[in-house]
């Protein structure tokens, strides 16, 4: 991660959030987001990531009987004390489903955060603001030819970046995204994941995600295989190797941590594969239980982001059902490294 | 015979059953149509039909005698009608898309329901006693029978029906709809009249027609207030026509029998245009 400055846009401090009185769906929450980077937020599904999300632009106002207490502030200022119009065009959402305004045309759309709110622009002014908020999202070059027409039109993947060039034109300081891409095929999820990265320079991002790639695009990962690697075996478990691994290590490693992968060493018959993260590590004693069944080092913090324990035994076994080798040791620079072998296609 | 082959023949018949109840609800509406087309054709396309006002008894008479076609038509009431309507659904329409959009937007609030309760008994009230409220509340202070007493009546005739269909499509369109707006920024009122609103367009407009063809029939709500009248009236303080007054009047007078089948078959023809026009909106504009 580049060393920005670390300024804090957006800061809470114990937010409880409940739908029912008693029942806190969001429990002390507290968490620093800072600006110029996307900040995801994991979890199973009903761990309350969309109630947080959604309390942060003040969306539960519109449905009774929710109460939300400590603090949120954004750029400083208590939301709970602003005005609900000013926080919302500070901070933009994006749904799951993608909403673009049937009624209206895809420039329309673009350019209804200002319309509906009544701010007067000259012509040539919308134009500027629609043609950068649809380059942005890279969907400027799909629809200049038909920006009149009806945005529902649109595909999915395309309507889901029209909604996000639709919060981007009000140039909010914080974009929320609650799933974007969970109602999206993996074509057009790919798209929005390195439209995420690009939008990091414009705006700082909170992501709601369960999805584990999505969230490992956000750690910083360097893949250093080469493209010409030959490896024969089941590919469901070769898959899961490697899978399994990174879940590991974006569930278990800390935050802001560098994983790599690379392929070190090759010989007639096995490529010799190094996995690492730049994170926590585990204690030496625990280094010879990770692989067994049902083990969680450090329970404390397994409890907290879930897991079964499974994941790293179903790594070895799947190196060893391949005839290979797994070892795991302490690097010493900190974090956790996997040597194993997977077998060469002859 | 195995039971295989049983139950065939079983599912068989009954699936011959079925489509035969189905296809008999079609039966009256054809046997309505064929019959008032048959006996009504004639004067409907004599051009006088839709320009002139009712004829006299003793010019119908007279005409019957010599076999010649009734002269005469109902202009007075196709003026009637469109002004009672018309006027209805002017004072109608905002009073029921606004009462739909707080049903819609308050569905759990007690007075909400009070209110929803109370159209739905609204709708069920026979339009006869919507004629003599009409009556008591209009026509005696005004101290006259007159389209507006009409008007009156048929809008509280067609009130339920629009706030009803202006409720259930407001209630269709998804709530990521009215999320969208707001996470924009945008004040909740201009939400509902410049997102919301037009999304149910289609859907608001179907019940606005759906409830004009039903009003355009009724009857026995005009007989009390708009009274009836034998020109063409367009003061609306005055007592007025309508095509289905028209249609009673011409059943109790001997001589002009003939013309409630060409009245019949104007007036069937409009509601049923009507009708498949809403539909055809209705599908065009339906919520995505």
């Amino acid at each position: 991660m580049e060393n920005t400055i670390k300024e804090n846009i957006l800061t809470l401090k114990d937010v409880c959030i409940s739908y029912t009185p008693g029942q806190n769906a969001v429990n002390m929450v507290t968490a620093d987001i800072q600006k110029g980077l996307i900040t995801s937020i994991i979890g199973p599904s009903g761990c309350g990531k969309s109630t947080l999300l959604r309390a942060i632009n003040r969306m539960h106002e519109l449905y009774p009987g929710i109460t939300i207490t400590g603090d949120i502030k954004l750029n400083n200022k208590d939301i709970l004390k602003m005005n609900a119009i000013e926080v919302r065009r500070m901070a933009g959402m994006v749904f799951q489903r993608p909403n673009p305004f049937p009624t209206l045309s895809i420039y329309d759309n673009v350019i209804a955060g200002y319309t509906l709110n009544g701010i007067k622009k000259t012509k040539d002014e919308k134009d500027e603001i629609v043609e950068n908020s649809l380059k942005n999202v890279a969907l400027w070059d799909e629809v200049k030819d038909v920006l009149q027409k009806k945005g529902t039109f649109l595909s999915g993947g395309q309507q889901q970046r029209l909604c996000i060039a639709r919060a981007l034109a009000l140039k909010p300081d914080i974009l929320l995204m609650d799933e974007p891409t969970s109602a999206l095929d993996p074509i057009a999820t790919n798209r929005i994941e390195e439209l995420l990265v690009e939008l990091k320079k414009e705006v700082t991002i909170v992501i709601v995600t369960h999805n584990m790639s999505q969230a490992a695009r956000i750690v910083d990962i360097q893949n250093n295989l080469e493209n010409n690697l030959d490896i024969v075996g089941n590919k469901s478990l070769i898959f899961a190797i490697f899978r399994n691994l990174l879940e590991n290590a974006i569930n278990y490693a800390g935050e802001e941590i560098t994983i790599g992968i690379k392929c070190y060493n090759e010989d007639a018959d096995y490529y010799y594969f190094l996995f690492y993260d730049t994170g926590c590590g585990v204690k030496p004693e625990c280094l010879e239980k990770i692989f067994d069944r049902f083990v969680r080092i450090d329970q404390g913090r397994s409890r907290r982001n879930g897991g079964t324990g499974l994941g790293l035994s179903i790594v070895k076994h799947a190196v060893m059902f391949h005839n290979g080798a797994i070892e795991a040791r302490n690097r010493k620079t900190g974090g956790l490294e996997f040597y194993f072998t997977l077998k060469k296609r002859k | 015979m195995n039971t295989f082959t049983y139950r065939k023949i079983k599912n068989a018949s009954l699936y011959v059953l079925v489509c035969l109840f189905a296809g008999l609800t079609a039966v009256p509406l054809f046997a309505i149509l064929g019959q008032v087309l048959i006996k009504g054709w004639r004067e409907l396309i004599v051009s006088d039909f839709f320009v002139k006002s009712t004829p006299t008894t003793l010019d119908a008479l007279i005409a019957l005698r010599s076999g010649e076609i009734i002269p005469g038509g109902i202009a007075n009431g196709i003026v009637g009608t469109i002004l009672m309507v018309l006027m209805a659904t002017f004072i109608a329409i905002p009073i029921g898309i606004f009462a739909g959009i707080y049903l819609a937007e308050y569905k759990t609030s007690k007075y909400a329901s009070i209110i929803r309760f109370l159209t739905d008994l609204l709708q069920g009230v026979p339009s006869i006693v919507v004629g003599v409220v009409g009556f008591i509340w209009v026509v005696i202070p005004l101290k006259s029978y007159s389209a507006l007493a009409g008007s009156a009546a048929l809008t509280v005739m067609m009130l339920p029906l629009i706030i009803r269909s202006t409720e259930e499509t407001m209630k269709m369109i998804p709530n990521t709809m009215k999320e969208a707006g707001l996470a924009l920024g945008t004040s909740y009122p201009i939400i509902i009249l410049r997102v919301m609103l037009p999304s149910a367009f289609g859907g608001i407009f179907t019940g606005v027609l759906l409830a004009v063809s039903r009003v355009i029939g009724e009857t026995a709500p005009l007989m009390l207030t708009a009274l009836g009248s034998t020109m063409i009236q367009w003061d609306v303080t005055r007592p007025n026509s309508a095509v289905s007054l028209l249609i009673w009047e011409f059943y109790n007078d001997p001589n002009l029998q003939s013309l409630v089948w060409s009245a019949s078959l104007f007036l069937l023809i409009f509601v049923l245009t009507l009708n498949i026009i809403a539909k055809q909106i209705a599908k065009k504009w339906r919520i995505q």
